[in-house]
């Protein structure tokens, strides 16, 4: 095989690849047209998961940030929406704006103590913020303590929107990441990984670095917070500050394939068809989920993705930049 | 090379066709619920809504039936296989469209969480097309089906929650409502306070839940109202605190007499030891939310006795359910032989719903989303809460009294009401006994 | 400024159960590096093992708990050696999975059997005072929470430092390969060091039991303290979490004297915030692990 030809079959995957992708997005985009009301109502749950999973992707998987602290970014997009719509009588625009701010300044806040720990410390850490700020929400007469606010503006939001919002906040957090990892940063972020000492010593400036992805995935949590809780309609400290968000990204992504860009994909949509599935079995959802995530990890400890790639050395993005075949 | 392309090929479209495939769902577990008859394109959220042809009548259920809310769902099967029992055999069905047809209910899980709670009532709504929505106990279940409600514009029937914190998200079009008035319950507990002698001071131990937050605002309100009553509050605690020394303390040195608190039963149990710790039983002490399971309240050390707290629903109200003819006396009765344990009041409310489904549903006549909503707004029905309306702000206000728990003669401990002043249908002569340290 | 003497006093004590609450995670968490979220979940596993017992064998508290720490020494062997040991390798996310299901398992398991129902292990030392003054109140079951807790944690803290076991243990901690070649079976040290973890978790659970009571899910609950006072005092040193129990509990009480009742949890959380930026190894840490 010459060295041209292998280069253009090359090329063709790609666009064989791309054509795929841009057909399955238009595909998603047209969902409300030919789907029913339940599947546009899972399918805002699929994609709004899958930014949360991605995101996640880029703290642990990418970055090495472990982090279970980032459900109070979801908190604080919720809250965002519910002072901004019922006590200010602001609009949805106006939320998402606003909630980018907060949540850029909090993690700049919490960056300073937070970024002084490694490792578990840190896992930890991230864990007592969000528990502090569930404290200080419940505590909070502005936001109406712990009985919760109702989000009576976002009753009346039609399926669609919210569905064509979560796809849109899906597909930009797989492309995010896609990019993140194909630039620089992303060259940096795979030297911090592989060896921190190492990637220092070359210039690599792993403070500058982590916290970019830590700032990036922040803000896109909290951006999916908002747009989850238009869909929840109704905002309680406890549940919005929860360990369950964490929970559920974790599984997203552990189970997905970690560190892949596939694997939050793929880990979204069983996460949330799973869910979906489970309502059949009423007290007994948790107890099969749980089962489901262990017995995963003991089978395949890489994740599906992981599993597949190892098979087949199959992956969809590719963020190695290939050289020959 | 072609492999690889044909495997990027089916991931992407094996996602995109499993959303497109939640058209028709899957069948809902407990009954045979005919999910799968949906055909493509049938957006039942849409203004108006269509009728599923079918040849029962659905009514889904969001639920805690997991997590720490699922207590209030104990008595729940058994009475659903029992009215349901009732209502499809002895009666023949309901009367729809001139066909006498059964009535199903379909269950899911809300997990005592908003989140879940919200995807559990749009998956009844969306995927089983239930013909009427339900949404029970707390703002978490009654809140979330009532958004679902507006959202995708289905009769929704939520109870079990207090009627103020439920309006928060009003006013509805399409949700009903079968609450507890805050200010109902605590002029009822205040009354208890009048009855007792003591020197009018009242200390707050309110957390900062809903119940909490509404009942500060209540209480002080009617104490002003009444005048003689001096308030001491030492600022409200948040749910999850280890600890009760400070607000002990405070109590303890302004010489309050009267305790007013309000939070969840390990927080109960864990503020009754302190009190007998500080040797300091007042000789009022209100626990609201935290006592109302017998089996609970049995735990608490020291002796339960003599604790005051809000009952929801009691047996010795003096009604009978409409669809079975049964008191609720007789009913409660049943129930602890069935299950060898006190009655959760939770058992009035289940029986309560099933009175008010029938009498709807045979009213309405019809499945059609409009004219269910007016049955529901036009009810006048016998309940074992008495006889319920729908007030101005779509609620059939329910009774909450001033309840004590005693000594027993069939469990270690039993309700008696000691203050129905805003239901005066029930007999409250009986006497207050003063909690007791001593054991 | 009696209170506040109270306060300290009742901060003291209070600490010492959450001592106890985090003693178990503190070995698991040092010696493997694992974040057991599991944790809390099996210490109210074994509140419900001692509750069982105690209405199983007519009321002995100390036969219930005898039996309740062989269960949980069963348990750790099959949760250390089928699920944990086949994980640990394969980096920090997929072990926090593993613990997840763990966790979320065990609580709905007790749920399943045990409904929503409010339970309390029977406390004899309830309303009794060891000092009852106007200024001041020792409850006798607070002091016993500490005493016991005190008992256990310089039991542990022998164990680990002084005996050939423990040697065993702190090896496969420091450099787990240096440990193989030495002829320690590091797997099979992880199991001891989680039967260890369980058993004296059986004692938080005994303690949580008798003095706050519990639910099927109250695990989680006290994961988080547990955590916290395990970061705070230092990864992998016993007496560190006696130490961090000890300000977080003091902490929590002072918070509630000077800002009111409802910061107590919150001012808790940010003094283990303070303490860490401060000290990012934790009080008394000084073993690291990659």
């Amino acid at each position: 095989m010459t060295h041209k030809h292998v280069l253009s079959s090359a090329y063709k995957l790609i666009g064989i690849k791309s054509g795929v992708i841009v057909a399955a997005i238009i595909a998603l985009a047209l969902l409300p047209l030919y789907g029913s009301a339940h599947a546009i109502n899972v399918g805002i749950l699929v994609f709004s998961y899958l930014a949360l999973g991605q995101m996640w992707n880029l703290l642990a998987g990418y970055s090495g940030l472990v982090s279970l602290g980032h459900q109070a970014f979801i908190g604080i997009g919720a809250y965002t929406l519910a002072v901004v719509t019922v006590s200010y009588g602001g609009g949805f625009f106006m939320s998402f704006l606003i909630s980018i701010v907060i949540a850029v300044l909090f993690s700049l806040v919490i960056s300073f103590p937070i970024f002084k720990l490694s490792g578990v410390y840190f896992t930890i850490g991230t864990w007592i913020v969000s528990e502090s700020v569930l404290m200080f929400f419940r505590n909070w007469r502005f936001v109406n303590f712990d009985a919760g606010m109702n989000i009576t503006r976002a009753f009346r939001i039609p399926q669609e929107n919210l569905y064509l919002g979560a796809l849109a906040l899906g597909i930009v957090s797989v492309a995010l990441v896609y990019f993140i990892l194909r630039s620089k940063m992303g060259l940096s972020l795979m030297a911090m990984r592989d060896n921190p000492a190492a990637a220092e010593v070359r210039g690599v400036h792993l403070y500058k670095t982590k916290l970019i992805c830590f700032l990036i995935a922040s803000t896109f949590i909290t951006i999916t917070g908002v747009l989850l809780y238009m869909n929840i309609a109704f905002v309680m400290p406890g549940p919005a500050f929860g360990i369950d968000w964490a929970v559920s990204m974790v599984f997203i992504v552990v189970i997905g394939g970690i560190g892949t860009i596939e694997g939050p994909i793929i880990g979204a949509a069983i996460y949330v068809f799973l869910r979906q599935f489970l309502f059949n079995f009423p007290g007994m959802s948790l107890i099969i989920l749980g089962s489901i995530a262990v017995i995963v990890i003991l089978v395949a400890p890489k994740g599906i993705m992981g599993a597949i790639h190892g098979k087949f050395g199959f992956e969809l993005f590719s963020v190695r930049r290939k050289m020959e075949d | 090379m072609k492999r690889r392309a044909i495997l990027a090929a089916a991931l992407c479209l094996v996602f995109a066709l499993s959303l497109a495939a939640c058209n028709g769902g899957s069948a809902p577990g407990g009954t045979p619920a005919g999910g799968g008859d949906a055909g493509g394109g049938d957006a039942a959220w849409t203004n108006g809504g269509v009728v599923p042809d079918r040849e029962y009548i659905l009514v889904g259920w969001a639920a805690p039936m997991s997590g720490p809310q699922s207590i209030f769902m104990m008595p729940t099967q058994w009475v659903v296989d029992m009215m349901l029992d009732h209502i499809n055999n002895n009666l023949g069905g309901i009367e729809i469209n001139g066909r006498r047809i059964p009535l199903r209910v379909v269950f899911a899980d809300n997990e005592s969480n908003p989140t879940t709670a919200m995807a559990a009532a749009e998956r009844l709504v969306t995927n089983d097309r239930v013909d009427i929505l339900l949404g029970t106990w707390t703002p978490v279940g009654t809140n979330t089906a009532s958004a679902v409600a507006e959202r995708h514009q289905i009769p929704t029937f939520v109870f079990g929650a207090p009627e103020e914190s439920w309006l928060d998200g009003g006013p509805y079009e399409w949700a009903v409502g079968m609450n507890f008035n805050y200010y109902n319950l605590v002029r009822d507990l205040v009354n208890i306070w009048t009855r007792v002698d003591t020197n009018g001071r009242v200390g707050l131990v309110l957390d900062t839940t809903v119940d909490g937050t509404v009942g500060r605002d209540t209480v002080t309100g009617i104490l002003d109202e009444l005048g003689g009553f001096e308030v001491v509050d030492p600022g409200a605690f948040d749910a999850a605190t280890p600890d009760f020394t400070g607000i002990i303390s405070r109590l303890r040195d302004e010489d309050v007499q009267i305790i007013y608190a309000d939070m969840n039963t390990p927080n109960a149990s864990r503020f009754w030891s302190q009190l007998a710790e500080f040797d300091f039983i007042p000789r009022v002490v209100t626990i609201n939310r935290g006592l109302h399971y017998a089996a609970d309240v049995g735990r608490l050390e020291p002796n339960a006795v003599g604790l005051t707290y809000s009952a929801l629903w009691d047996r010795n109200y003096p009604f009978s359910s409409s669809l079975l003819g049964e008191s609720a006396y007789g009913i409660a009765a049943r129930w602890e032989d069935d299950h060898g344990e006190h009655y959760p009041y939770s058992l009035g409310y289940d029986v309560a719903l099933f009175d008010i489904l029938y009498d709807v549903l045979t009213r309405a006549g019809t499945l059609e989303r409009n004219a269910v909503m007016e049955a529901f707004l036009t009810t006048n029905i016998d309940t074992v809460f008495g006889n319920v309306t729908v007030n101005e702000n779509r609620n059939m206000r329910v009774p909450a009294l001033g309840t004590q728990w005693i000594e027993g003669d069939r469990w270690p401990l039993q309700k008696s009401i000691v203050s129905a002043d805003t239901f005066p249908f029930v007999d409250t002569n009986l006497p207050i006994v003063i909690p007791q340290t001593t054991q | 400024m009696e209170l506040f003497v109270q306060s300290l006093v009742s901060g003291i004590l209070l600490g010492g159960l959450y001592a106890a609450i985090g003693v178990g995670l503190s070995l698991v968490f040092g010696i493997m590096g694992l974040t057991n979220i599991a944790h809390g979940s099996l210490l109210i596993l074994s509140s419900f093992f001692i509750m069982i017992f105690v209405q199983a064998f007519g009321g002995s508290i100390i036969l219930a708990f005898a039996i309740t720490i062989v269960l949980m020494i069963a348990v750790g062997v099959l949760l250390q050696g089928f699920l944990i040991n086949r994980v640990i390798s394969k980096g920090a996310e997929p072990a926090l999975l593993v613990t997840f299901g763990v966790a979320i398992i065990i609580w709905n398991i007790l749920e399943f059997f045990f409904g929503a129902n409010f339970f309390r292990l029977s406390n004899p030392l309830t309303g009794i005072n060891v000092v009852s003054t106007r200024w001041m109140i020792i409850p006798a079951t607070a002091l016993f929470n500490l005493g016991i807790s005190t008992v256990v944690i310089l039991a542990l803290h022998f164990v680990i430092q002084k005996t050939l076991f423990g040697r065993a243990i702190r090896a496969a901690a420091g450099n787990v390969n240096a440990a193989e070649l030495m002829g320690i079976n590091t797997s099979r040290t992880y199991i001891y060091a989680m039967c260890l973890a369980l058993a004296t978790s059986s004692v938080g659970g005994l303690l949580v039991g008798q003095t706050f009571g519990f639910f099927s899910f109250s695990g989680m609950g006290y994961l988080i303290i547990a955590f916290g006072v395990v970061v705070i005092g230092g990864m992998g040193s016993i007496l560190g979490t006696f130490l961090g129990g000890i300000i977080l509990g003091v902490a929590q009480l002072l918070g509630g004297y000077f800002f009111g009742p409802g910061v107590q949890t919150l001012v808790g959380y940010l003094t283990l915030l303070v303490l860490l930026t401060l000290r990012p190894q934790g009080l008394l840490g000084n073993m690291t692990r990659k």
